[in-house]
């Protein structure tokens, strides 16, 4: 078993090392579009052989499963198999599999931008070779091989069965006296709710928390559980939401609808192909198909979110979100932040 | 000369006779279950605890800096006290119904408050979330039409509170009470109870003053072990303190699991009471039972059958069955076929759409089919495992002391441990060398082997006690070797109650929630874990269609044990 564990990451190793080899000499000895097309090709080809992906991703299920339906019809030679989990959750699994050399993920995708950055900075995620690498735009790219994959903005979300005529239309209304006991928010899931706690006291005053602890807010484990509640009416408005988090619900004749607070905050999805994967051709490949036009019109086609494409139609335009910076919550303020928050909602 | 000398020290040490063959090698055997044994069940826990005092004990300084930790270890405490001291008195007084029954209804009564354990924990309180959700459980809706009730926006009840969490840990724990009580109540004679009855006492001071002080052993162990579970409870705070947050030790360690690095030292530190505390419960759980076997009054059972019948008793026990499995498992339902849980109850819109999705989502059905899989692969092993150790703590059996003593030491250690904090000594085990296989299906058999190998064991004790050595011994008397004797006689006697064992093993497996939780990695999940997974990141009508599929599952695990072992295997889960 040992053995195995030990041969496996070397085939995942070799693998990659071909790919890449098959790539650089590629380039080098032959005119730079047919190579690339070649050297392309023996990715896919060596995917195919791979036969199988393995997407671990923070989204929302709508959106992972639209994503795996569009890949399967893409690729139908590459098997999609596809794990969703809240992003601090799943960003941990991730971290046991490498740590213990277990076949897992080969693409990630998350809110937790820094965790890729560092990983791309030790030269532990796959550098995306595809045909959609190359016009994919610079600012969303980082470190060379961090992609952002989609962006979308933070909403404010309400039951409207239960809120009438004046919904609520910023964060300052979350502090109404008729929402004490009847409002939900997320707990520390990811780094992104640090980020969003943080600048909720810095727009909105200092004392912000200690007055939305007041009104007792029912805590939930992200988005996607706040919604199931707020669609039910166990909460009549939800503090914290992302589109796409709803969008299936209202779809379904869910009673719910969002707002975009202003001022507000957005935040990005980062995706990574893993360099310890066991897979890293297929890796690429999901890569450059989530980058991809028909990728993007899934992720972001519906209206939920933004693309950093220009050319998916019905995406919020890029421009128009502001993500929060993630280079201001390394791990120590991570931290200190984590035990300052709890203090207050704990 | 020579060869003479040969042989003969060959007949010494060796052959048919031979001290090796006949002393030392059977001896070998035990010592192998015990390492064996011992290195699953024990090291998880050493190494989880040492990482708890290393560093001058820093992990306890970092648990004594969590926020809210004193609120934790009160309610870990008042779960423990209250949801145990609640199921000692509804299981007892169910056993006192079901000794009040009429014939007609006698059978089925007394079975039928062993029917919450088909819902599986984690099944039984999602459907409880359904029904007594605040705003919208479906319970709480309907005591709203009532007039007293009419003016309330929300309520009455709000399940997400210390005091439901114990109620409700309380009536899934009474059902373990009731089988101790009951069974003591089946094996008592009724003389007593028939001389007060003649004396002119009332049934209920008859209840007081004779039948109660008479099972006092029965209820003390029985509340030994419903505290055991209360104090490890993990479920019932996990799905339903959460968003209030309500939290327990268990609960505190589960989170520690979701935020990497994992700090396995404060998960020690978080457990070390649980741990202490258990052990000291099992400790007064043997003196108990040692006392029991003293002070037995009346041990014959008697067939005089003195107790007087009420139907009410039957009333009572219809009720427990409508509140703990009925209600549950129609609101279950009802979600389940609903196109998202709304509050409301409008049967046109029912839609099969969440039964589709759950059975074509290949994760989904991958769990169930883990569950089944790594199930049946632990109890290929347990079985024999358990019947090695079951054979080695029989008096009769010829084994070296301190290793017998061993055996029922690990035997009892799996049962003193709560499953969650198993779970998490044995995420830290299985994660580093020299055992890795953290991300495999091996982990969690490997898991139910350690969780259940003391419940394998006292099972198939009790098989073959009942089984009696009469006939292994007239089998070695006619000449029968060992092998023999166990594969021609002992193994065919004990056939139903070992089939029995697995069919129930399976069922408790099957149901595994807790430290499936712990050692399930992304892709190797189990039901119980992706239904915490949807629960947390999906759409409830599936969780209420995948807790349906873990009922349906383990009514056929049922069904396969009561087909082999007969209706009082129902009684041994």
């Amino acid at each position: 078993m040992k053995q195995l564990d030990t041969i496996l990451p070397g085939l995942g190793r070799f693998a990659l090392a071909t790919a890449v080899l098959a790539t650089t000499l590629t380039a080098a000895f032959a005119p730079s579009s047919v190579s690339a097309q070649q050297s392309w090709n023996n990715v896919l080809a060596a995917a195919k052989k791979e036969g199988k992906v393995v997407l671990y991703s923070a989204t929302p299920p709508s959106l992972g499963n639209r994503l795996v339906a569009g890949f399967k019809k893409a690729y139908p030679d590459i098997d999609i198999e596809f794990t969703r989990g809240p992003s601090g959750e799943i960003l941990t699994k991730v971290g046991q599999e490498q740590s213990g050399g277990v076949d897992g993920a080969d693409v990630f995708i998350s809110t937790e931008l820094e965790w890729f950055r560092a990983r791309a900075k030790e030269g532990k995620l796959l550098k995306p070779v595809g045909p959609e690498a190359a016009t994919w735009p610079a600012k969303y790219i980082r470190e060379g091989s961090v992609i952002t994959a989609g962006l979308e903005p933070l909403t404010i979300v309400y039951n409207t069965k239960l809120i009438g005529a004046n919904p609520p239309t910023s964060y300052a209304d979350m502090l109404r006296p008729e929402y004490k006991g009847r409002l939900g928010t997320s707990e520390l899931a990811s780094t992104l709710l640090i980020a969003w706690y943080d600048w909720l006291e810095k727009t909105q005053g200092k004392d912000y928390l200690q007055k939305l602890r007041a009104q007792n807010p029912k805590l939930y484990n992200g988005t996607t559980p706040l919604a199931q509640s707020l669609a039910a009416g166990e909460i009549a408005v939800g503090a914290f939401g992302n589109i796409t988090a709803f969008k299936t619900l209202m779809d379904q004749g869910a009673p719910v609808k969002y707002v975009l607070p202003n001022p507000g905050l957005g935040f990005e999805y980062a995706m990574g192909g893993l360099a310890w994967s066991r897979r890293p051709n297929a890796a690429l490949v999901l890569m450059d198909y989530v980058m991809s036009k028909a990728g993007q019109t899934a992720w972001s086609g519906t209206g939920e979110g933004a693309s950093p494409r220009t050319d998916v139609p019905g995406a919020i335009p890029a421009a128009a979100i502001t993500a929060w910076d993630s280079s201001a919550y390394p791990p120590e303020v991570v931290n200190k932040y984590r035990a300052y928050w709890s203090g207050i909602f704990k | 000369m020579s060869a003479e000398n040969t042989s003969s020290k060959g007949l010494a040490w060796w052959g048919a006779g031979g001290l090796l063959r006949r002393q030392v090698a059977p001896q070998i055997g035990w010592l192998l279950i015990v390492i064996v044994v011992g290195f699953a069940v024990v090291w998880p826990i050493v190494q989880l605890q040492y990482r708890a005092f290393i560093d001058g004990g820093s992990a306890f300084t970092r648990m004594g800096e969590l926020p809210r930790i004193g609120d934790t270890v009160r309610t870990t405490v008042i779960l423990a006290f209250m949801s145990s001291a609640l199921a000692v008195l509804v299981g007892t007084f169910l056993a006192w119904c079901a000794s009040l029954l009429p014939r007609r209804v006698q059978k089925f009564g007394e079975l039928a408050p062993l029917l919450p354990l088909i819902v599986p924990a984690v099944a039984a309180v999602t459907g409880w979330i359904f029904l007594l959700s605040p705003k919208v459980g479906y319970l709480n809706m309907m005591l709203r039409q009532l007039p007293l009730l009419s003016g309330l926006e929300e309520g009455p009840f709000d399940i997400y509170t210390v005091k439901w969490i114990v109620l409700i840990t309380g009536m899934l724990l009474s059902s373990f009470v009731y089988v101790f009580v009951h069974t003591g109540l089946k094996n008592m004679g009724q003389e007593l109870e028939a001389a007060a009855a003649a004396c002119g006492a009332s049934p209920v001071r008859i209840l007081f003053t004779v039948t109660l002080p008479l099972l006092r052993p029965s209820i003390i162990f029985a509340a030994g072990v419903v505290f055991l579970l209360g104090m490890g409870q993990f479920t019932a705070p996990l799905l339903l303190g959460r968003t209030s947050r309500i939290d327990v030790l268990t609960t505190e360690m589960f989170h520690l699991t979701l935020r990497y690095p994992i700090d396995y030292g404060l998960g020690a530190a978080l457990g070390f009471p649980i741990l202490i505390a258990g052990f000291i419960v099992v400790m007064l759980q043997k003196l108990a039972l040692g006392e029991q076997r003293r002070y037995v009054v009346v041990s014959a059972r008697s067939k005089y059958d003195a107790r007087s019948t009420r139907w009410w008793a039957a009333g009572v026990i219809g009720l427990y069955l409508l509140v703990t499995t009925v209600l549950p498992l129609l609101a279950l339902t009802y979600v389940s076929l609903s196109p998202f849980w709304s509050g409301s109850l409008v049967m046109t819109e029912l839609t099969t759409r969440h039964w589709k999705s759950v059975l074509d989502n290949p994760v989904l059905v991958n769990a169930v089919w883990t569950s089944i899989k790594t199930s049946v692969i632990a109890i290929a092993i347990l079985i024999p495992l358990g019947f090695g150790m079951a054979f080695a703590l029989l008096q009769s059996t010829r084994i070296f002391k301190p290793i017998r003593m061993a055996i029922d030491f690990l035997a009892t250690l799996p049962m003193a441990v709560p499953a969650s904090l198993m779970g998490f000594g044995l995420l830290f085990a299985y994660t580093r060398p020299p055992i890795q296989i953290y991300g495999t299906a091996a982990v969690l058999v490997v898991t139910y082997i350690t969780l259940m190998i003391g419940h394998s064991t006292r099972l198939q004790f009790t098989t073959l006690v009942a089984t009696g050595q009469e006939f292994l011994e007239a089998s070695k008397a006619c000449g029968g070797g060992a092998l023999r004797s166990l594969l021609q006689i002992l193994l065919p006697l004990c056939r139903k109650g070992i089939g029995a064992t697995a069919a129930l093993t399976f069922v408790l497996l099957f149901h595994e929630f807790s430290a499936s939780l712990m050692v399930r990695s992304a892709r190797t999940q189990v039901i119980g874990s992706v239904m915490y997974d949807v629960w947390t990141g999906g759409v409830y009508s599936e969780v209420a269609v995948l807790a349906l599929i873990m009922v349906l599952v383990t009514v056929i695990g049922v069904m396969i044990a009561v087909w082999i072992g007969g209706s009082e295997s129902l009684k041994k889960i």
